[in-house]
């Protein structure tokens, strides 16, 4: 049949728009494949797919690049490209080769595909770098408010070099500036604490500014100057270390001026004293006269008198001084001349006659002192001078109302002949003088009644060297030696006086003791024997001391125990030895007689009659079974001291002192030591430290009697590991205030530090006994003294044991003292041991501290100072942390660290408080507000793409081929990402630290071995089947998992909370 | 039309509605079936066999059968409700929207020129009263008309 083509089908085909001739459709096959980038049609003839491939090889673009593509893109994709020409040239035009150029064409369109998802990528992590660098280094002209110049250009240099490098960074420079901005957060935060640290500078010169006051009778503005210099530089702004510098050394200078104001105030005040006495002198000599005087005469001396009154309450300065000898001078000679007319008044002149010899008296001493003696010239002065003084005697000797006026006259001349000679010689002089004769009349010549021969030949050295000083030349240092060395001579005349009464009073006790300590000795039970043995070797020990170590006032004290002791022991009641159970002392005890006399023998009435019967049974209970070990150790362990026994029975009980006796029993070696420690390791002064250390965890359920005894033991091992150095042990229990007990009643510190803080290591113990033992460390153990006593340690002892066991060297410890040395310091501390969930747990202080901290005690006090007020947010921000069950799990010390890091805080840590509590308190729900503070220090910002999971075999065996980075950045904490939040309303997170991928595994081992489908949602249990967390896992296809949170807001332990929008900006703004 | 009284509408009962839908419904099945029918015939002719573009004119005859338009239940919706509320003015303003609906109808089939185009064909290659457009558009005129009598 031959083929034509028909009028009818031409006709058809053109009304419904189809290709009216043979081969069209090929064509449209050909043109299809030129327009669609990857479309290969198979089914064209030979000659079409050649001509398309020729097409294809022409072609200039198969594909253009995506917008934003950078030059390795490029490069990726010009290779693929070249692959597919490459293809086109190799391949022949049949259905393999055009396979082969479909596989070709879809690398290509797979990598361009690539590329656009990796510029979504860059670019979403460029806006994220960006974001961070505005935060780091905001543009403005101070991107840290305080910072100096230099410090503001380090920043904006910074900026300047990053910021251009950002917007054109491809993904290996991304990474290298997210390095950069590492480094930039580094720098920021240094500035950022130097910002505070200059600032805490400035606070404290400004107390220490507030400090310095005016010297006592100063001009009140002579600092002024001085002060506003340092005011000037503190004003700086903003300010610099070079200020602060300048700062610090103004105010050495304003201290140096106040030292030499006071300095030059003291010879002023000197003067002024000198002053006043001679004009108190003289107004008490002449006001008598005056009054003598007819009324209208007396105005003008009297007003003399009342101005040169009226100076001494003015300011102390040398102006004044001179003024005052002015208006003296005037108020004499006023008195001369009310004199010279009243020569008629004889009672006036008789009164005058007294103050006109005792003058001439005076003046004449001082001249002889200025005149022969002197090494300055005085010829002129000499003779004038003596004309004077024979004037004067004329005057006197006329004993008349003219002669008198002379001589005051002429006294009034000689005064101002002796004005002039101390001119010439220098006023110095005079005062000098004064102060020499007032130390001659101040030394004391003889020695106290009954002094030491100690005493006495150092107070015979002392006048000596005070007399040899005085015999030098008369200048102002030898002056001040000699004023020096009158007062250590003055002070050691008194302590001799003192020490010489005490010394008579120690012998009188002596002698008292001694008659009657026999008899009271001889019938004294054993222990108390002991005891006074002990006490009358201690009294007489202290008694014999010489020289330097003489200390007749602690042998005084000793004594007047021993009396007191001696006293008590006379008056005990005794046991009616033939029928000890029935005295009242043992009501209700029955059995042995002979051991209720071991145990009234061994405590004594005064103690049996504070236990109540069944104490008593008990006591005769473990004397039965040991009662010579206890005996042993009371006497010879413990010295019959009757507090410390006291103690071990009421505190520890009958089984205790059993258990000591028993464990010190056959050591006699450790009673020894135990004796060293009661005589000189403090456990006599602090009774109770002894029992609370043995009675330390023997309560409760358990094999208490196996407790007891290794405390026993630990004690033993203490006392022997001692033994070399008790005082070391008292440097702790005085010194260091470990030995005291407070209240609310608690142990001493003490015990958490040996069994807690050592581990019942009495080597580690004696360790860190040896770090605060000694003249050297006596300021660390009065710094520990007061974390004890003011800083909440002794109220909370465990937290200390806690600290110790975790701190990795003792001077952490002693840094933690050093830092607390103010009292406010302290007292902040201790309010946050009480209220602030530093004790939450015991372990909380030190892992705050250690982990938190570093083991600074300066970063402990910044905290106690950022939270001074706020111990309600600490709390809550301790509790939060504090929640987990397991000591593994409660971190807070981790946290606060985690928080601190150069991603967050940058190492300030005031804003722990000014911003995270701040802000996480906003967090409205109350356990969501728990999670967001324990979830905010694992927040962020690491950056993850698709590529993030490695192929695992559950993947494989499921054909997934990718797990969506936005799965890491939606929910977890350390690549969460605020952009990705879109509009969702909860942002469920998994634990921090979790193990995604495995999670992930589990749940597509799960879909697999259920036959689920790779599409949808599946809501699966994963991980620990113990503690399994509640997934919901979604796919974008079947090789793409883009789903895969948490479900349900799962608690402790691996709790996933879900958040909601605010909580997360919450959080976010707290941390960053 | 001055001087001229206008009759009253005649009552109209529901069988005359559903007479009238059941005019347009057979219209569009017959436009349908007469397009198959030309489709079958077409393909048997002798020039068609002998024609080399006979593949692209199997699929033409394909693509014939779906060339008549929807038009939608809108007509049926208004004569439904002018069938249940009588004369009343909802009935009225249903019929009203009939109207329109079979103005737009109208304008739908002429948009589709191919209709008419192959029926003249048809009628010269096989002949016989095939109506692929014609039927249609007579019966859209006696919709019109009748909706529009019983609008008086």
């Amino acid at each position: 049949m031959s083929k034509s083509l028909s009028e009818t089908g031409t006709q058809i085909l053109r009304i419904l728009g189809l290709p009216d001739r043979p081969g069209n459709e090929e064509v449209a096959e050909q043109e299809r494949a030129t327009k669609e980038v990857g479309y290969v049609p198979l089914t064209l003839g030979g000659y079409a797919k050649k001509q398309l491939m020729d097409h294809w090889e022409t072609t200039p673009t198969l594909g253009i690049d995506p917008p934003g593509t950078d030059a390795t893109q490029a490069l990726n994709l010009d290779a693929a490209r070249h692959y597919l020409r490459s293809m086109i040239k190799l391949c022949s035009p049949t259905r393999d080769g055009m396979e082969t150029l479909a596989t070709a064409l879809q690398e290509l369109a797979e990598a361009t595909a690539r590329v656009t998802q990796e510029i979504e990528q860059r670019d979403s992590q460029r806006a994220d770098l960006q974001e961070r660098l505005d935060t780091l280094v905001p543009v403005g002209d101070t991107p840290v408010p305080g910072a100096t110049a230099a410090e503001t250009k380090q920043l904006k240099d910074a900026r300047g070099e990053l910021a251009p490098r950002l917007p054109v960074a491809t993904f290996v420079e991304l990474h290298d500036l997210h390095l950069a901005l590492g480094q930039l957060a580094v720098l920021q935060g240094g500035i950022v604490a130097n910002v505070q640290h200059r600032l805490e500078g400035k606070k404290a010169v400004e107390d220490q500014m507030a400090l310095i006051a005016v010297p006592q009778d100063a001009d009140p503005h002579c600092l002024d100057p001085a002060r506003a210099r340092v005011a000037e530089a503190l004003a700086a702004n903003p300010l610099s270390d070079d200020d602060l510098n300048a700062a610090q050394f103004a105010l050495g200078t304003l201290r140096n001026r106040r030292d030499e104001i006071e300095e030059m105030m003291a010879p002023l005040r000197q003067q002024r004293t000198l002053l006043r006495d001679q004009f108190e002198t003289f107004a008490k000599s002449v006001q008598p006269a005056i009054k003598l005087l007819a009324v209208k005469k007396q105005e003008a001396p009297q007003q003399a008198i009342d101005d040169c009154q009226s100076l001494f309450a003015g300011a102390l300065t040398a102006d004044n001084m001179a003024a005052i000898a002015v208006a003296f001078r005037t108020t004499r000679a006023a008195i001369a001349a009310s004199a010279g007319s009243n020569t008629g008044n004889r009672d006036f002149i008789t009164a005058v006659r007294p103050y006109l010899i005792a003058e001439k008296q005076k003046l004449e001493a001082e001249y002889r002192a200025l005149g022969p003696d002197s090494a300055i010239a005085l010829a002129d002065t000499k003779k004038g001078a003596g004309k004077q003084f024979a004037a004067i005697r004329a005057g006197i000797d006329k004993n008349s109302g003219a002669g008198t006026t002379d001589g005051l006259k002429a006294l009034e001349d000689f005064r101002a002949t002796v004005d002039h000679a101390r001119k010439e010689k220098g006023e110095e002089l005079v005062e000098l003088l004064d102060r020499k004769n007032a130390i001659d009349g101040a030394t004391p010549l003889t020695d106290p009644e009954g002094v030491d021969p100690w005493f006495a030949e150092h107070l015979a050295h002392g006048r000596e060297a005070l007399a040899h000083t005085l015999a030098g030349i008369l200048a102002r240092p030898m002056i001040d030696k000699a004023t020096l060395q009158l007062a250590a001579l003055t002070a050691l005349w008194h302590t001799a006086e003192r020490d010489a009464k005490n010394a008579a009073l120690v012998q009188a006790a002596r002698h008292r003791v001694a008659e009657r300590f026999p008899g009271i000795h001889g019938a004294a039970r054993p222990p108390a024997q002991k005891e006074l043995d002990r006490a009358d070797t201690a009294a007489s020990a202290c008694a014999a001391l010489t020289g330097d170590k003489r200390d007749m006032a602690g042998a005084l004290k000793l004594y007047r125990a021993l009396e007191a002791r001696l006293d008590a022991i006379s008056k005990e009641p005794v046991l009616d030895q033939g029928a000890p159970l029935t005295d009242k002392l043992f009501q209700g005890v029955t059995g042995d007689g002979e051991i209720a006399k071991q145990v009234f023998n061994i405590c004594g009435p005064a103690l049996l009659g504070k236990l109540d019967a069944s104490a008593r049974k008990a006591l005769c209970t473990v004397v039965s079974a040991a009662g010579p070990a206890i005996g042993t150790l009371v006497n010879e362990g413990l010295g019959g001291d009757p507090a410390i026994l006291d103690a071990l029975v009421t505190t520890s009980g009958a089984d205790g002192l059993k258990a000591l006796a028993v464990s010190f029993g056959s050591d006699p070696e450790a009673r020894t030591a135990l004796a060293a420690l009661v005589e000189q390791g403090g456990l006599v002064t602090h009774p109770q430290v002894l029992p609370q250390l043995l009675h330390h965890d023997v309560v409760g359920p358990g094999d208490v009697e196996a407790r007891r005894t290794a405390n026993a033991d630990t004690l033993k091992a203490m006392a022997k590991g001692f033994m070399d150095d008790p005082g070391a042990l008292a440097d702790l229990l005085d010194g260091a205030g470990l030995g005291a007990t407070s209240a609310p009643p608690a142990p001493p510190v003490i015990v958490s530090l040996l069994y807690t803080g050592c581990a019942r290591d009495a080597t580690k113990l004696r360790g860190f006994a040896d770090a605060f033992a000694g003249d050297d460390a006596e300021s660390d153990r009065t710094l520990l003294k007061g974390l004890v006593e003011s800083g909440g340690i002794g109220q909370h002892p465990e937290s200390f044991g806690m600290l110790v066991e975790k701190v990795t060297d003792v001077s952490q410890v002693k840094s933690l003292g050093t830092a607390f040395a103010d009292p406010a310091d302290r007292a902040r501390l201790q309010t946050l041991m009480n209220n602030g969930g530093l004790t939450g747990k015991t372990d909380t202080l030190a892992k705050v501290f250690v982990d938190g901290f570093a083991g600074d005690g300066r970063k402990m006090r910044q905290y106690a100072q950022a939270f001074d007020g706020h111990a309600a947010q600490s709390k809550m921000m301790l509790d939060a942390w504090n929640e987990p069950a397991t000591d593994d799990e409660r971190q807070p010390g981790a946290a606060i660290a985690r928080l601190l890091g150069p991603n967050k805080l940058n190492g300030n840590i005031t804003a722990l408080q000014s911003r995270f509590t701040a802000e996480i308190g906003t967090v409205a729900n109350a356990t969501r507000r728990k999670q967001a503070i324990r979830f905010a220090p694992y927040f962020d910002r690491q950056t993850t793409d698709d590529s993030w999971k490695p192929k695992t075999p559950a993947m494989t065996a499921l054909g997934i081929k990718t797990v969506t980075g936005s799965v890491r950045r939606r929910h977890t904490p350390e690549c969460f990402d605020r952009t990705k939040m879109g509009g969702a309303v909860l942002h469920s997170q998994f634990p921090p630290g979790v193990d995604l991928g495995a999670l992930i595994d589990d749940a597509l081992t799960q879909i697999r071995t259920n036959g689920l489908a790779l599409a949808g949602s599946h809501i699966l249990d994963v991980g620990d089947p113990l503690a399994p967390i509640e997934i919901e896992i979604g796919f974008l296809d079947a090789q793409t998992v883009n789903h895969f949170t948490p479900r349900a807001d799962r608690g402790l332990p691996n709790e996933t909370p879900q958040f909601q929008t605010a909580d997360i900006e919450s959080i976010l703004r707290a941390i960053r | 039309m001055l001087g001229v009284t206008l009759a009253p509408p005649k009552p109209r009962g529901a069988v005359s509605y559903a007479k009238l839908l059941l005019r347009w419904r057979d219209a569009q099945r017959r436009a349908n079936l007469d397009l198959a029918r030309f489709g079958q015939a077409l393909l048997a002719l002798e020039e068609i066999q002998r024609d080399p573009r006979l593949p692209q004119l199997q699929r033409a005859a394909a693509k014939m059968t779906g060339l008549v338009p929807k038009f939608g239940d809108d007509l049926a919706d208004h004569l439904d409700t002018a069938m249940t509320r009588g004369d009343s003015p909802d009935g009225k303003a249903a019929l009203r929207e009939a109207l329109g609906t079979l103005a737009a109808y109208r304008r739908v089939l002429d948009a589709v020129p191919a209709l008419a185009d192959l029926e003249a064909v048809a009628r010269r290659a096989v002949g016989g009263d095939l109506q692929f457009h014609s039927g249609l558009a007579a019966a859209l005129s006696d919709l019109e008309a009748e909706v529009t009598a019983r609008l008086r």
